[in-house]
């Protein structure tokens, strides 16, 4: 049976969270979804199911400092896939000031969910009025700021109430979330008013689709004007990596600097491979799957990102160059 | 009766098959093993004659889905617990109550004595008094109760939970009072999925979502940890002389000897042949066969002579979700994906 694809969306209190999560509960969009969500109660619906989490976070004993995992979303997944044949689609909606990392962790670290769903795409709804200030929110020492997280860990960000800024604004907020995330698709609404196909089963964790397209940020001569410490750094690199020095090197970066790593995505041209490699990050967990082959013709890169706190450039282009296998001359 | 395709030296014969309308983990044997309880994840359960088959009552429905059953030990009592936060109490004589307790209510046990039952409803710990028909709320826990089990020398329950097994004493005549602290704590960090005590009463295990089995010797300090598991471990079970405990988390099932001085340094036994992880395992409950199933079989044992294979049945027409032996010792209970139940008869080949 093929995995089951869940849609996370997080946003900020106000930022129209649940006017989407309602649209996708009423509209006629031919998927049956089951919804995880807070404090709703348990209903059962046309043609699907909402589901009541309450959140538990949990430590797992597997030596990754930074590895928590929501208990209550093991259960209730691990409940679902029993009668799986019942939904397309899994939505979990997050509370306002939740930290996605343990959520998406737990996609990573329970067996029976990593076999039996597919993370399919972080959706994170901003409010284009008030993201701004929530961005610049200052917080306790040690304490983070979940709308800097919560953007950080999207693939597609919906920056919704466009209507009540002006374009300059418009403009001043788009560039204050590349400079965090470069990387995910944004796509402006009013209403939370979005083409379902944008959003549902799109296969944006992957990031496949989003690195397709180059994005500038690849651009080493990109200029971040604004200096915030969570920033997203990517490179291309041509030819093909050495599997075994990029393992190594990768699992040491991410045991060592997992903390400040939110998410590291990579496609890969691993000598010898005829697939592309397929990686994802979340802190200190990974894994990578195999992606489409290349071409005949194709030229074979290596493109990986990085959205985190404190990350040298160089330092980790140096890494990633160090696993290039030299080609004799 | 159809003949199962399970092999030499057992055979299993089918005693009868019910439906209900979807996956179907629960089904459990009464005590005076005349009743067989079932419920399923689609809300509905039946409760039927273990002989005939025949369907004697309904379990009340849970919507959205029967999460637990337990037979009161004078098989007077069925007690039902769901996802719609709803423990329900169905009597022989055909009386029934129904207590909204609230959160999931996934684990249900009854005193030895028969007078409390237990529950175990999203954090809250939960009794019910059967002599004054007094339910009682003992207040939130740190995190959910993932099982439930009573110790067996003291009167005292043990709540599954994150950080370990908190047991608290509530099968007294007063009334315990909300929110009162455990009597004791078995700490682990990790989350407990599953808790067995030994029927001799010396042992505690927990399955864990960190792929462990924690094992703690009641009431001493001494503890042990079983890693090496690939999976985490959502079911264990005792055999009948509290020395052998067997667990899934594995395409293998691990049986662990604990006799003597306990299982420390020794090699667990590895029972092979399931080709997915196992979901679910029993012993008998006074025999020595152990049944174990994934979605695709169900496979027979006798792990105190060995890890050879003494059967298996090969689901048809929908995997398996669950398997259980009916207190009979001789009827094996069959749950479905989709929500099939079936009692097969095993018995020694000729």
């Amino acid at each position: 049976m093929q995995p089951v694809p869940v849609t996370v969306v997080t946003g900020y209190l106000g930022a129209g969270k649940t006017t989407l999560v309602n649209r996708i509960l009423t509209e006629q969009h031919g998927r049956r979804v089951a919804v995880i969500e807070n404090e709703f109660g348990e209903v059962g619906i046309d043609d699907g199911l909402v589901l009541d989490a309450e959140e538990e976070i949990f430590e797992m004993n597997n030596g990754c400092i930074c590895c928590t995992v929501r208990g209550d979303l093991i259960r209730i997944l691990g409940n679902l896939l029993r009668r799986r044949d019942r939904f397309d689609q899994i939505l979990i909606e997050t509370t306002g000031l939740a930290d996605p990392a343990p959520v998406a962790q737990t996609f990573f670290v329970d067996e029976e969910i990593a076999a039996g769903t597919t993370l399919d795409a972080i959706i994170t709804v901003v409010d284009a009025k008030h993201l701004i200030a929530h961005l610049d929110d200052t917080k306790p020492e040690g304490v983070e700021n979940e709308a800097v997280e919560q953007l950080a860990f999207a693939d597609r960000i919906l920056l919704n109430k466009t209507d009540l800024v002006t374009p300059a604004q418009l403009t001043e907020v788009e560039r204050r979330i590349r400079d965090i995330n470069a990387v995910a698709s944004i796509i402006h609404t009013v209403n939370a008013d979005v083409d379902l196909d944008h959003i549902l089963d799109v296969g944006a964790f992957d990031l496949s689709r989003a690195m397709s397209e180059d994005p500038d940020f690849l651009d080493e001569d990109a200029e971040h004007l604004h200096d915030t410490s969570v920033t997203s750094v990517g490179f291309v690199v041509d030819g093909d990596l050495d599997l075994r020095q990029l393992n190594d090197w990768l699992g040491e970066l991410l045991a060592t600097r997992g903390v400040d790593i939110f998410r590291s995505k990579g496609i890969f041209a691993i000598g010898g491979e005829r697939n592309r490699v397929v990686f994802q990050g979340v802190h200190m967990l990974f894994d990578s799957t195999d992606g489409r082959p290349w071409e005949p013709n194709e030229p074979r890169h290596s493109k990986l990102v990085f959205i985190g706190r404190n990350l040298d450039r160089d330092e980790l282009r140096a890494g990633v160059e160090a696993c290039r296998i030299e080609v004799a001359a | 009766m159809t003949r199962g395709a399970i092999v030499a030296p057992v055979v299993a014969d089918r005693l009868w098959t019910h439906r209900l309308c979807d996956h179907l983990e629960v089904a459990i044997g009464s005590p005076d093993r005349t009743l067989v309880a079932a419920g399923g994840l689609g809300g509905d359960g039946m409760i039927v004659d273990a002989t005939s088959g025949t369907i004697n009552a309904e379990v009340a429905e849970h919507p959205l889905g029967i999460l637990s059953l337990a037979w009161s030990p004078d098989s007077e009592v069925l007690a039902s617990g769901g996802q719609d936060g709803v423990v329900a109490l169905s009597h022989r004589d055909g009386g029934r109550s129904a207590h909204r307790v609230g959160g999931w209510v996934q684990a249900l046990a009854w005193s030895r004595d028969g007078k409390v039952l237990a529950v175990g409803a999203g954090k809250h710990l939960w009794t019910w008094h059967r002599t004054d028909d007094r339910l009682v709320d003992h207040g939130p826990q740190p995190s959910t109760i993932t099982d439930l089990a009573w110790a067996r020398r003291e009167p005292l329950v043990g709540l599954a939970c994150y950080g370990g097994v908190r047991w608290f004493a509530v099968a007294g005549p007063e009334p315990v009072a909300p929110g009162s602290q455990p009597t004791r704590t078995l700490d682990f960090i990790g989350s407990l999925l599953c808790l067995g005590v030994s029927p001799d009463g010396r042992w505690a295990a927990s399955g864990n979502q960190d792929a462990t089995i924690h094992l703690w010797k009641l009431w001493d300090r001494d503890e042990l940890e079983m890693r090496g598991y690939p999976a985490k471990i959502t079911a264990v079970s005792w055999d009948a002389t509290s020395q052998l405990l067997a667990s899934n988390g594995a395409e293998d099932v691990t049986v662990w000897d604990v006799s003597g001085a306990g299982p420390k340094g020794r090699t667990p036994l590895q029972l092979s042949g399931h080709t997915s992880l196992v979901s679910s395992l029993a012993f008998q409950h006074r025999g020595a066969l152990l049944a174990s199933c994934d979605g695709a079989s169900i496979r027979l044992w006798r792990p105190r002579l060995g890890t050879r294979q003494l059967g298996q049945l090969e689901a048809e027409d929908e995997g398996f979700a669950g398997v259980r032996w009916h207190t009979d010792d001789r009827t094996l209970l069959v749950g479905g994906a989709a929500g099939r139940l079936d009692a097969w008869n095993v018995r020694r080949a000729r």
